[in-house]
């Protein structure tokens, strides 16, 4: 069971597409998979044979229970099984590559290494796994030791798994909403407890954004159409690629920096709470790109069925409740993300121009809030500053804007 | 009140945001639904999308101010286009 963001901890399978003894390519959707947030495509990230079917269908297992076995068509050691997991996924540490197993469990856990009745597990390790519902097997196939420890269950369950055993949850209730909301409430929780949240806030002036969108969208069809956001996650990929302390992950103490743009967008659903959809590679991708990813993505998380890659492993977070009419959002950073952008309404207000005259300008309160532990404020600062140099002068991150005849 | 044209923006409506279906259901026809729904600019864009998808009508950014409600959609797509009276021989 694959870690499809920070707040899951388990997930029903509900659809096998594939039988045992099937092959699959690289990237075939093999199964989904019901979580609180969505239903969930899962891809294979090795080709070979898939061997066995671990889980069956309308079973719901912890995240790191094997769901499947693949015979690999190609001989790849331990380590590379390892880092095909979904980077959320706790990990205690991979076997050494001379020990290349035939058979590897993959569907995004690592293999079971030995046969159950020569698992070594403290008692203390097995009481924690019954009461955490983990696989002792599954745990097996992390443990870096040949005894498995109660410390290694804990790792494995995570710390979520702790605040969702309490007594005295307050959300101690049944259901997808009331799931959902305990896991975000944790993983908040955690943010809050954990990071120390810097804030920096700028008035951005959007005039000639705004009226460049309203030129380009006067001439388009309804479908090609651009809202504000894709211009302003573009922005922030590239002020992100060049202030890269604000871009990236921070786990068991140490910050790991991302080559790549991954922006989550956090999108508010009546019946599954917060879902946050990522849109991987930004920089790959023109603003009219974006925009056709982030209304299909917007849609499809509306509907609860994402792709595997659309959950995990973002970068950065961007929130905006400006639609909803706030004046500015004060954002609460996204484990294990270091920093997150909030965006508040387009409101018309005074602003002094470069001849020191008073005039009326469309303006957005862009708030960023970022880990101290990472980055200081003159970081973000730096950040939102180039967002804005970038949204003021538009033509920058929209060389490749499609032309209408 | 065209019935026909009005069950088309409900299942626009509903296609854009399944998950707030009976929200939906009891929407009035002069309540503007971005709110009541709770709706972004994105999800209202592609509501205009299926619009245009299921009449054909293309809705122009300028006139979105009019068709912030059931029924102020119903009367723009009863005006523009004969998508409306292709429909309504078919029913």
């Amino acid at each position: 069971m694959p870690s499809l963001g920070a707040d899951m901890t388990e997930g029903t399978v509900t659809e096998w597409l594939v039988q045992a003894g099937d092959a699959v390519k690289k990237g075939d959707i093999v199964a989904v998979v019901h979580t609180d947030k969505a239903d969930i495509e899962i891809e294979v990230f090795e080709s070979g044979t898939l061997t066995e079917l671990l889980v069956p269908v309308g079973m719901t297992v912890p995240v790191g229970t094997p769901l499947a076995m693949l015979r690999s068509e190609a001989t790849h050691d331990v380590q590379s099984l390892v880092a095909h997991m979904s980077a959320s996924a706790p990990l205690a540490s991979a076997a050494p590559a001379n020990e290349i197993p035939t058979v590897d469990t993959l569907v995004s856990a690592p293999q079971i290494a030995e046969p159950s009745d020569r698992l070594r597990v403290s008692p203390r390790a097995r009481k924690l796994a019954f009461e955490r519902g983990i696989d002792v097997h599954a745990a097996a196939a992390l443990s870096v030791s040949e005894i498995i420890t109660s410390s290694e269950i804990a790792q494995i369950s995570g710390p979520t798994a702790t605040d969702m055993t309490s007594v005295d949850d307050p959300f101690a209730r049944s259901g997808p909403q009331f799931n959902s909301r305990r896991a975000l409430a944790a993983l908040m929780a955690r943010s809050k407890r954990e990071i120390p949240h810097y804030y920096v806030e700028h008035r951005i002036e959007l005039g000639g954004l705004l009226s460049w969108l309203e030129h380009e969208n006067s001439r388009r069809p309804v479908e090609q159409r651009v809202l504000m956001i894709a211009p302003v996650v573009a922005a922030v990929a590239v002020a992100l690629s060049e202030n890269p302390s604000c871009n990236g992950t921070y786990r068991d103490g140490e910050f790991q920096t991302s080559s790549n743009v991954h922006v989550a967008l956090a999108v508010s659903t009546r019946d599954r709470g917060l879902v946050a959809p990522t849109i991987r590679d930004v920089r790959s991708l023109t603003v009219d790109e974006l925009m056709t990813r982030i209304s299909d993505v917007t849609r499809r998380v509306r509907s609860g069925r994402l792709h595997q890659s659309e959950l995990g492993d973002a970068t950065f977070t961007v929130t905006s409740l400006g639609d909803q009419g706030v004046d500015r959002v004060i954002p609460v950073i996204y484990p294990p993300q270091v920093a997150i952008l909030g965006m508040g309404r387009i409101r018309r207000e005074a602003c002094v121009d470069a001849e020191d005259t008073i005039v009326v300008r469309p303006v957005m309160q862009f708030s960023l809030a970022g880990d101290h532990r990472v980055s200081d404020g003159m970081d973000g600062a730096r950040l939102l500053r180039r967002i804005q140099d970038i949204l003021l002068r538009p033509a920058e991150i929209t060389p490749h804007m499609k032309e209408t005849p | 009140m065209n019935e026909t044209m009005r069950a088309l923006v409900v299942v626009a409506l509903t296609k854009v945001a399944p998950d707030a279906e009976a929200e939906i259901a009891q929407l009035s026809d002069d309540e503007e639904f971005q709110n009541a729904l709770g709706l972004d600019s994105i999800d209202f864009l592609n509501v205009m999308i299926e619009l245009k998808a299921a009449t054909g009508v293309d809705v122009a950014e300028r006139d979105y101010g009019v068709v912030r409600t059931i029924g102020g959609c119903v009367a723009y797509l009863g005006a523009h286009g004969d998508a409306a009276d292709t429909l309504n021989e078919k029913s």
